[in-house]
Protein backbone atom coordinates (compact mmCIF):
# COMPACT_ATOMS: atom_id res chain seq x y z
CA UNK A 1 0.00 0.00 0.00
CA UNK A 2 1.65 3.08 -1.07
CA UNK A 3 1.57 6.53 1.63
CA UNK A 4 -1.75 7.60 -0.58
CA UNK A 5 -3.83 4.68 0.49
CA UNK A 6 -2.53 4.27 3.83
CA UNK A 7 -4.72 4.50 6.60
CA UNK A 8 -3.97 6.24 9.88
CA UNK A 9 -4.25 3.96 12.94
CA UNK A 10 -7.41 4.56 15.05
CA UNK A 11 -5.37 6.37 18.14
CA UNK A 12 -4.88 9.25 15.59
CA UNK A 13 -7.62 11.41 16.03
CA UNK A 14 -7.94 14.60 13.88
CA UNK A 15 -9.45 17.58 14.84
CA UNK A 16 -11.18 19.40 12.07
CA UNK A 17 -12.11 22.99 13.27
CA UNK A 18 -14.86 24.28 11.23
CA UNK A 19 -16.77 27.73 10.93
CA UNK A 20 -19.39 28.45 8.57
CA UNK A 21 -18.09 25.94 6.48
CA UNK A 22 -21.51 23.88 5.34
CA UNK A 23 -20.36 23.84 1.60
CA UNK A 24 -17.01 22.60 1.74
CA UNK A 25 -17.48 20.03 4.88
CA UNK A 26 -19.34 17.04 3.50
CA UNK A 27 -16.48 16.70 0.52
CA UNK A 28 -13.32 17.51 3.03
CA UNK A 29 -14.80 14.81 5.51
CA UNK A 30 -15.39 12.30 2.56
CA UNK A 31 -12.21 12.46 1.59
CA UNK A 32 -10.38 12.35 5.35
CA UNK A 33 -12.59 9.49 6.01
CA UNK A 34 -10.46 7.23 3.57
CA UNK A 35 -7.45 8.12 5.81
CA UNK A 36 -8.22 8.82 9.03
CA UNK A 37 -10.74 6.54 11.46
CA UNK A 38 -11.16 8.98 14.23
CA UNK A 39 -12.17 12.38 13.09
CA UNK A 40 -13.00 15.30 15.48
CA UNK A 41 -15.16 18.46 14.17
CA UNK A 42 -15.27 21.60 16.06
CA UNK A 43 -18.04 23.67 15.12
CA UNK A 44 -17.15 27.03 16.39
CA UNK A 45 -20.53 28.62 16.69
CA UNK A 46 -21.80 28.70 12.92
CA UNK A 47 -24.02 30.67 11.52
CA UNK A 48 -25.15 28.18 8.83
CA UNK A 49 -25.54 24.70 9.11
CA UNK A 50 -21.99 23.25 9.48
CA UNK A 51 -22.72 21.47 12.53
CA UNK A 52 -25.29 19.08 10.92
CA UNK A 53 -22.94 18.09 7.80
CA UNK A 54 -20.87 17.36 10.16
CA UNK A 55 -23.86 15.06 12.11
CA UNK A 56 -24.06 13.04 8.74
CA UNK A 57 -20.49 11.50 8.98
CA UNK A 58 -18.81 9.05 11.49
CA UNK A 59 -17.06 11.48 13.02
CA UNK A 60 -17.24 13.25 16.73
CA UNK A 61 -18.99 16.46 16.38
CA UNK A 62 -18.72 19.41 18.97
CA UNK A 63 -20.00 22.66 19.03
CA UNK A 64 -19.35 26.37 20.40
CA UNK A 65 -22.41 27.93 21.43
CA UNK A 66 -20.68 31.55 20.58
CA UNK A 67 -17.38 31.85 17.76
CA UNK A 68 -14.39 31.94 19.58
CA UNK A 69 -12.04 31.51 16.78
CA UNK A 70 -9.76 28.91 14.87
CA UNK A 71 -7.30 28.77 18.02
CA UNK A 72 -10.37 28.24 20.65
CA UNK A 73 -11.50 25.20 18.33
CA UNK A 74 -8.39 23.57 17.91
CA UNK A 75 -7.50 23.36 21.13
CA UNK A 76 -11.13 22.29 22.07
CA UNK A 77 -10.75 19.07 19.41
CA UNK A 78 -7.15 18.45 21.01
CA UNK A 79 -8.44 18.45 24.49
CA UNK A 80 -11.67 16.30 23.89
CA UNK A 81 -9.04 14.13 21.93
CA UNK A 82 -6.67 14.22 25.00
CA UNK A 83 -9.39 13.03 26.79
CA UNK A 84 -10.84 10.16 24.65
CA UNK A 85 -6.97 8.43 24.52
CA UNK A 86 -5.99 9.86 21.49
CA UNK A 87 -1.84 9.01 21.32
CA UNK A 88 -1.08 11.56 18.28
CA UNK A 89 -3.25 14.45 17.46
CA UNK A 90 -3.61 16.12 14.30
CA UNK A 91 -5.63 19.31 12.98
CA UNK A 92 -7.44 19.55 9.65
CA UNK A 93 -8.54 22.46 7.78
CA UNK A 94 -12.22 22.11 6.97
CA UNK A 95 -11.82 24.00 3.75
CA UNK A 96 -10.39 21.48 1.71
CA UNK A 97 -7.14 23.02 0.86
CA UNK A 98 -5.47 20.28 2.95
CA UNK A 99 -4.91 16.75 1.13
CA UNK A 100 -5.47 13.81 3.24
CA UNK A 101 -3.04 12.19 1.73
CA UNK A 102 -0.41 14.19 3.42
CA UNK A 103 -1.53 13.16 7.06
CA UNK A 104 0.16 9.47 6.89
CA UNK A 105 3.56 11.58 5.36
CA UNK A 106 3.41 13.25 8.66
CA UNK A 107 2.66 10.31 10.65
CA UNK A 108 5.59 8.63 9.17
CA UNK A 109 7.73 11.66 9.93
CA UNK A 110 7.24 12.40 13.07
CA UNK A 111 8.30 8.57 13.87
CA UNK A 112 11.36 8.38 12.04
CA UNK A 113 12.63 11.54 13.36
CA UNK A 114 11.26 10.96 16.74
CA UNK A 115 9.52 14.10 16.91
CA UNK A 116 6.90 15.57 19.04
CA UNK A 117 5.12 18.25 16.17
CA UNK A 118 5.07 17.83 12.98
CA UNK A 119 4.17 20.85 10.46
CA UNK A 120 2.92 20.22 7.27
CA UNK A 121 4.69 23.02 4.94
CA UNK A 122 3.32 24.37 1.63
CA UNK A 123 6.97 25.26 0.93
CA UNK A 124 8.36 22.02 1.39
CA UNK A 125 5.37 20.36 -0.38
CA UNK A 126 3.33 22.34 -3.13
CA UNK A 127 1.15 25.17 -3.06
CA UNK A 128 -1.26 24.92 -6.41
CA UNK A 129 -2.37 27.85 -7.00
CA UNK A 130 -1.17 30.76 -4.24
CA UNK A 131 -0.93 33.95 -5.50
CA UNK A 132 2.90 35.55 -5.32
CA UNK A 133 2.03 38.18 -3.01
CA UNK A 134 0.44 35.61 -0.67
CA UNK A 135 3.97 33.80 -1.07
CA UNK A 136 5.74 36.88 -0.25
CA UNK A 137 3.38 37.63 2.47
CA UNK A 138 4.28 33.84 4.22
CA UNK A 139 7.62 34.52 3.65
CA UNK A 140 7.79 38.01 5.50
CA UNK A 141 5.65 35.87 7.88
CA UNK A 142 8.27 33.29 9.03
CA UNK A 143 10.54 36.07 9.31
CA UNK A 144 8.52 37.99 12.24
CA UNK A 145 7.66 34.40 13.79
CA UNK A 146 11.47 33.61 14.48
CA UNK A 147 11.98 37.34 15.57
CA UNK A 148 8.70 37.06 17.84
CA UNK A 149 9.05 33.26 18.93
CA UNK A 150 12.59 32.24 18.09
CA UNK A 151 11.64 29.35 15.49
CA UNK A 152 11.84 29.37 12.00
CA UNK A 153 9.12 27.60 10.34
CA UNK A 154 8.53 28.17 6.50
CA UNK A 155 5.00 27.66 6.83
CA UNK A 156 3.97 29.58 9.75
CA UNK A 157 -0.18 29.76 9.13
CA UNK A 158 -0.67 25.83 7.95
CA UNK A 159 -3.15 24.10 9.88
CA UNK A 160 -1.84 21.01 8.89
CA UNK A 161 -0.43 19.60 12.34
CA UNK A 162 0.85 16.34 14.31
CA UNK A 163 1.14 16.46 17.94
CA UNK A 164 2.49 13.27 19.77
CA UNK A 165 0.57 13.12 22.81
CA UNK A 166 3.17 14.28 25.34
CA UNK A 167 3.50 17.38 22.67
CA UNK A 168 -0.49 17.96 23.04
CA UNK A 169 -0.59 17.70 26.58
CA UNK A 170 2.26 20.64 26.77
CA UNK A 171 0.80 23.24 24.89
CA UNK A 172 -2.30 24.90 25.63
CA UNK A 173 -3.36 27.12 23.22
CA UNK A 174 -4.20 30.57 24.78
CA UNK A 175 -4.84 32.74 21.87
CA UNK A 176 -8.46 32.00 20.59
CA UNK A 177 -8.18 33.61 16.73
CA UNK A 178 -5.70 33.27 14.12
CA UNK A 179 -2.79 34.32 16.33
CA UNK A 180 -2.76 30.89 17.23
CA UNK A 181 -0.43 29.26 14.89
CA UNK A 182 2.58 32.01 16.76
CA UNK A 183 1.04 31.15 20.12
CA UNK A 184 1.51 27.59 19.54
CA UNK A 185 5.32 28.26 18.30
CA UNK A 186 5.84 30.19 21.27
CA UNK A 187 4.94 27.32 23.29
CA UNK A 188 7.03 24.74 20.92
CA UNK A 189 9.93 26.72 21.95
CA UNK A 190 9.22 26.90 25.55
CA UNK A 191 8.46 23.20 26.45
CA UNK A 192 11.72 22.21 23.99
CA UNK A 193 9.80 19.63 21.73
CA UNK A 194 11.20 18.65 18.95
CA UNK A 195 9.61 20.38 15.80
CA UNK A 196 10.03 19.24 12.02
CA UNK A 197 8.14 20.14 8.92
CA UNK A 198 6.84 17.64 6.51
CA UNK A 199 5.71 18.60 2.90
CA UNK A 200 2.05 19.52 2.46
CA UNK A 201 -0.33 19.79 -0.58
CA UNK A 202 -2.22 22.95 -0.18
CA UNK A 203 -4.94 23.87 -3.11
CA UNK A 204 -6.47 26.97 -3.61
CA UNK A 205 -9.42 28.11 -4.62
CA UNK A 206 -11.57 31.10 -5.18
CA UNK A 207 -13.21 30.86 -2.10
CA UNK A 208 -9.87 30.08 0.27
CA UNK A 209 -8.21 32.68 -1.38
CA UNK A 210 -10.97 35.48 0.45
CA UNK A 211 -9.86 33.91 3.44
CA UNK A 212 -6.94 36.47 3.46
CA UNK A 213 -7.43 37.79 6.66
CA UNK A 214 -5.28 34.66 8.19
CA UNK A 215 -2.31 35.93 6.75
CA UNK A 216 -2.87 39.58 7.15
CA UNK A 217 -3.76 37.87 10.83
CA UNK A 218 -0.25 37.25 11.45
CA UNK A 219 0.62 40.62 11.51
CA UNK A 220 -2.05 41.43 13.60
CA UNK A 221 -1.08 39.14 16.23
CA UNK A 222 1.76 40.33 16.22
CA UNK A 223 -0.07 43.73 18.17
CA UNK A 224 -1.78 41.19 20.09
CA UNK A 225 1.31 39.08 21.27
CA UNK A 226 2.94 42.36 21.81
CA UNK A 227 0.22 43.14 24.10
CA UNK A 228 0.20 39.67 25.91
CA UNK A 229 4.03 40.57 26.79
CA UNK A 230 4.09 44.07 27.64
CA UNK A 231 0.74 44.37 29.62
CA UNK A 232 0.24 40.75 31.04
CA UNK B 1 -7.79 84.19 27.42
CA UNK B 2 -6.93 82.31 24.37
CA UNK B 3 -9.16 80.47 21.73
CA UNK B 4 -8.27 76.93 23.79
CA UNK B 5 -9.58 78.53 27.13
CA UNK B 6 -12.69 80.05 25.59
CA UNK B 7 -14.05 76.57 24.37
CA UNK B 8 -12.41 73.89 26.89
CA UNK B 9 -13.52 76.01 30.58
CA UNK B 10 -16.81 76.28 29.45
CA UNK B 11 -17.18 72.52 27.92
CA UNK B 12 -15.31 71.22 31.56
CA UNK B 13 -17.44 73.08 33.72
CA UNK B 14 -20.43 71.63 31.63
CA UNK B 15 -19.09 68.46 32.53
CA UNK B 16 -18.55 69.12 36.03
CA UNK B 17 -22.53 70.07 36.07
CA UNK B 18 -23.63 67.24 34.33
CA UNK B 19 -21.42 65.10 36.91
CA UNK B 20 -23.02 66.80 39.77
CA UNK B 21 -26.70 66.24 38.09
CA UNK B 22 -26.14 62.49 37.03
CA UNK B 23 -25.38 62.36 40.94
CA UNK B 24 -28.62 64.63 41.86
CA UNK B 25 -30.98 62.04 39.39
CA UNK B 26 -29.81 59.29 40.66
CA UNK B 27 -27.66 58.60 37.60
CA UNK B 28 -24.71 57.63 39.58
CA UNK B 29 -23.52 57.46 43.02
CA UNK B 30 -22.16 60.01 45.17
CA UNK B 31 -18.75 59.12 44.70
CA UNK B 32 -18.82 59.04 41.25
CA UNK B 33 -20.84 62.12 40.95
CA UNK B 34 -17.69 63.60 42.92
CA UNK B 35 -15.08 62.66 41.61
CA UNK B 36 -15.94 63.16 38.05
CA UNK B 37 -17.26 66.76 38.56
CA UNK B 38 -13.65 67.18 40.68
CA UNK B 39 -12.00 65.75 37.46
CA UNK B 40 -13.96 68.24 35.29
CA UNK B 41 -13.02 71.22 37.71
CA UNK B 42 -9.56 70.69 37.85
CA UNK B 43 -9.45 70.12 34.22
CA UNK B 44 -11.38 73.83 33.93
CA UNK B 45 -8.62 74.91 36.62
CA UNK B 46 -5.43 74.24 34.80
CA UNK B 47 -6.73 74.99 31.68
CA UNK B 48 -8.05 78.72 33.07
CA UNK B 49 -4.76 79.29 35.09
CA UNK B 50 -1.95 76.94 33.67
CA UNK B 51 0.40 78.31 35.71
CA UNK B 52 -1.91 77.05 39.12
CA UNK B 53 0.29 73.87 38.36
CA UNK B 54 4.18 75.27 38.56
CA UNK B 55 4.37 74.58 42.19
CA UNK B 56 3.83 71.37 41.77
CA UNK B 57 6.26 71.02 38.79
CA UNK B 58 8.87 72.40 40.55
CA UNK B 59 8.51 69.76 43.47
CA UNK B 60 9.26 67.69 41.01
CA UNK B 61 12.17 70.00 39.15
CA UNK B 62 10.19 69.95 36.24
CA UNK B 63 10.15 73.34 34.96
CA UNK B 64 6.78 73.53 33.21
CA UNK B 65 3.23 72.57 34.80
CA UNK B 66 1.77 71.10 31.63
CA UNK B 67 4.52 68.68 31.98
CA UNK B 68 3.44 66.90 34.97
CA UNK B 69 0.05 66.72 33.90
CA UNK B 70 1.03 64.86 30.67
CA UNK B 71 3.75 62.82 32.51
CA UNK B 72 1.15 61.67 34.94
CA UNK B 73 -1.67 61.29 32.58
CA UNK B 74 0.54 58.72 30.51
CA UNK B 75 1.66 56.96 32.93
CA UNK B 76 -1.74 56.98 34.91
CA UNK B 77 -3.43 55.66 30.92
CA UNK B 78 -0.67 52.95 30.78
CA UNK B 79 -1.28 51.73 33.94
CA UNK B 80 -5.28 51.49 32.73
CA UNK B 81 -4.08 49.74 30.04
CA UNK B 82 -2.49 47.11 31.32
CA UNK B 83 -5.16 46.88 34.06
CA UNK B 84 -8.18 46.83 31.61
CA UNK B 85 -6.81 44.63 29.07
CA UNK B 86 -6.18 41.85 31.80
CA UNK B 87 -9.40 41.85 32.81
CA UNK B 88 -10.59 41.64 29.04
CA UNK B 89 -8.14 38.77 28.96
CA UNK B 90 -9.85 36.93 32.31
CA UNK B 91 -12.86 37.44 31.01
CA UNK B 92 -11.73 36.13 27.62
CA UNK B 93 -10.57 32.88 29.24
CA UNK B 94 -13.58 32.40 31.15
CA UNK B 95 -15.69 32.63 28.51
CA UNK B 96 -13.38 30.06 26.60
CA UNK B 97 -13.30 27.66 29.56
CA UNK B 98 -17.41 27.64 29.91
CA UNK B 99 -17.76 27.25 26.18
CA UNK B 100 -15.28 24.31 25.67
CA UNK B 101 -17.10 22.58 28.66
CA UNK B 102 -20.21 22.89 27.21
CA UNK B 103 -19.14 21.74 23.64
CA UNK B 104 -17.03 18.41 25.23
CA UNK B 105 -19.70 17.81 27.50
CA UNK B 106 -22.36 17.28 24.57
CA UNK B 107 -20.04 15.93 22.02
CA UNK B 108 -21.77 13.53 19.63
CA UNK B 109 -20.97 11.10 17.22
CA UNK B 110 -23.39 9.23 14.44
CA UNK B 111 -25.28 6.32 15.51
CA UNK B 112 -22.81 2.79 14.92
CA UNK B 113 -25.35 1.54 12.74
CA UNK B 114 -25.36 5.00 10.51
CA UNK B 115 -21.52 4.97 10.59
CA UNK B 116 -21.83 1.36 8.72
CA UNK B 117 -23.16 3.40 5.88
CA UNK B 118 -20.44 5.46 5.08
CA UNK B 119 -16.92 4.77 4.06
Amino acid sequence: MNESQAKLPADVWVVVPAYNESARLGNTLKDLLTVAQTVVVVDDGSKDDTYDVASQYPVWVLRHVVNLGAGAATQTGITFSLKGGARFIATFDADGQHDPADLPVLYRVLQERNADVVLGSRFVGEAIGMPRARRLMLRVASAAAYFLCGVWVTDVTTGLRLFNRRAAQSVHIKMNRFEHPIDLLQQIARYRLRLVEAPARIRYSADSLRKGQRTWGVFRLGLKLLAEELLQ
Amino acid sequence: MNIFQLLFVPLCAIGALWSVLAWRRGRTNALGGLFWASVWTAGALVIAVPDITSPLAHLFGITRGSDVIIYLAILAGLAACRYFYNRYRRLENVITHLVRDFAIRDAKTSPKEFQEGHV
